[in-house]
């Protein structure tokens, strides 16, 4: 879709916002808050139209600079495609295409007047700046640190690579907006901390050494903290059903339905009541695992932190738990990793007579490696062992199984 | 190439159990691994008993998808082997192959055949026909005496 038709559709939609404040002070009473449903369904519709101007943007930019720099710049084109829509739409005083098709109309405040310009354009700063600053920020905080890291002590590219997973996940996770903005803005308000704290100390370089160190080493945990977070606000979403965006919630923009009620419409309670059973849940679980061991055998967990090298935080958890066992733990698992090496045997193809490749399992439980089994199977289709019947779709890659 | 990674490994094997099993003497050619010979000993209580057997192993480029090509050296009087060429007729080595079987368990199944004879199926029409008519006593009687005079003789010459 063009922007010229998304503005022409979005003009389409002065009416009915032009009427609402024109006739707010008899009318407004009427007006009911919009309901979950729409708000929801507004939202997903932005998104969609948002990822088409994102794409326009991104093929414009393609088309004039090229495609290495298009890659190269690929998160700027999707920022500059969200300011663009946003700009556009709420930016002017007018209805996203999501919410003019849900007949739903932005006000703010309780007296339900219009956003001031001054109130859309904060919103809109929340909705695509903050998250994009936020994750460059961050990511690139995350990036130092770990070269740091690997200067200092090459362990700690574990836990930096795993960082990185868990970024991408969260990233692929935080599928709106809304979560990253979320996020990112925690996230932005530790990254303002971190800075301040340099400069308290005088702007040494060692001290922001040791910041972007301890970013890259907390930023899992802070990662986790804000998926509850943003896990939280949802529920709260649901129970209340005012906010959908945390950025509306710290802009004070709400939702007013304005197209004619026609029947009762969903409410999220039950949903919102099974998250709050989840985050009890885990809130519980992660007291029990922290606070409660912390208290009942703290001298004991510290004992076992001295005794294990720094590097090797990943098995904080373990600790935690019982910090007596950690030693045995781990050298069952590396006298298993050996056991593994020392009998290859029991993971040999009976075909190649060698280490299995992408194990394949047939239907009838035979394991091979995948060529040796897919190339017989071109022969014959029949396992090589039992010589019940096989067929080419019924070959499955076995991973991550221990025999 | 396969196959050549496969033989290597049916190399080694052989190597690391050499003498456990003394039916079965496997030798690879020295310069050519798709070349094997294979000394087996005929199982008790059969004709074959007191003979040692060569077979002229003949492995293909596509082994283990096709089966190797096997075929008695030693001349045996057996309804299932070519009196003259010394070709086996044994459903594994034609129809019923399986990749997972080895050139070792081969041998081994060529001694199965040895003791069990299929007198259905023969490519030496003579000894088919004796036992099909009843006549065991005569299979006995020949195939000993070619035992005796080829595979008993043999064993020097091929060991040599």
């Amino acid at each position: 879709m063009s922007r010229e038709e998304a503005s022409a559709d979005v003009e389409r939609g002065i009416t009915p916002s032009d009427t609402t404040s024109q006739r707010s002070e008899d009318v407004i009473v009427q007006f009911a808050a919009a309901a979950q449903p729409e708000m929801m369904r507004a939202a997903e519709k932005d998104e969609h139209y948002v990822g088409q101007v994102c794409e326009a943007c991104y093929d414009a930019f393609r088309h004039t600079f090229g495609t290495r720099l298009a890659v190269a710049y690929q998160n700027e084109m999707k920022l500059a495609g969200r300011v663009l829509y946003y700009l556009l739409t709420t930016g002017s005083g007018l209805q996203t295409l999501g919410e003019e098709y849900c007949d739903i109309v932005q006000v703010a405040g309780v007296p339900g007047l219009p956003a001031t310009p001054a109130r859309r354009t904060l919103l809109v700063f929340y909705q695509t700046v903050l998250p994009y600053l936020a994750e460059r920020l961050s990511s690139r905080a995350a990036a130092q640190g770990m070269a740091l890291g690997a200067e200092d002590e090459p362990n700690d590219m574990d836990i930096v690579s795993q960082i990185s997973s868990e970024e991408e996940s969260a990233d692929r996770e935080a599928s709106g907006s809304e979560r990253l903005a979320s996020s990112n803005l925690r996230r932005n308000a530790l990254e303002v901390n971190s800075r301040s704290r340099m400069s308290l100390t005088g702007g040494l370089r060692q001290a922001w050494m040791t910041a972007l160190r301890r970013w890259a080493m907390i930023l899992p945990s802070v990662r986790e903290a804000l998926m509850l977070f943003v896990r939280t606000h949802l529920m709260l979403f649901y129970f209340e059903g005012i906010y959908y965006h945390m950025g509306k919630r710290a802009a004070g923009i709400r939702y007013i339905f304005t197209g004619r009620p026609t029947q009762q419409r969903p409410r999220y309670h039950m949903l919102g009541l099974f998250l709050f059973i989840q985050l009890s849940f885990v809130c519980g679980d992660w007291l029990t695992r922290t606070v409660f061991p912390s208290i009942a055998s703290s001298m004991r967990s510290r004992a076992a932190y001295s005794s294990v090298s720094p590097a090797d935080s990943r098995g904080i958890a373990v600790i935690d738990e019982d910090g007596g066992k950690l030693d045995d733990k781990g050298t069952n698992r590396q006298s298993s990793r050996w056991a593994d090496a020392e009998a290859p045997g029991s993971s040999k193809c009976p075909l190649c007579l060698s280490a299995r490749q992408h194990p394949t399992a047939t239907p009838c439980g035979h394991v091979f490696c995948w060529n040796c089994v897919a190339e017989w199977c071109n022969e014959k289709p029949e396992c090589p062992l039992c010589r019940a019947p096989v067929t080419h779709p019924e070959l499955v890659c076995v991973y991550h199984a221990d025999f | 190439m396969a196959s050549r990674a496969r033989l290597f490994k049916e190399y080694k094997e052989v190597q690391r159990d050499r003498g456990q099993d003394s039916d079965i003497q496997l030798l690879c050619d020295e310069t050519n691994i798709y070349r094997w010979t294979a000394l087996i000993k005929g199982p008790t209580d059969t004709p074959y008993q007191e003979g040692v057997f060569q077979l002229a192993i003949n492995v293909p480029e596509q082994y283990p998808l096709v089966p190797p090509q096997v075929r008695f050296v030693t001349k045996i009087f057996h309804p299932n082997v070519h009196f003259k060429t010394g070709e086996i007729c044994l459903d594994i080595l034609k129809t019923a192959w399986s990749p997972a079987w080895t050139l070792q368990s081969v041998c081994r199944a060529v001694i199965a055949l040895l003791a069990h004879p299929e007198a259905d199926s023969p490519l030496n029409c003579d000894c088919g026909n004796l036992l099909r008519s009843g006549d065991n006593r005569g299979y006995q009687s020949m195939a000993l005496m070619y035992t005796r005079l080829a595979a008993v003789a043999s064993v020097p010459n091929s060991s040599a």
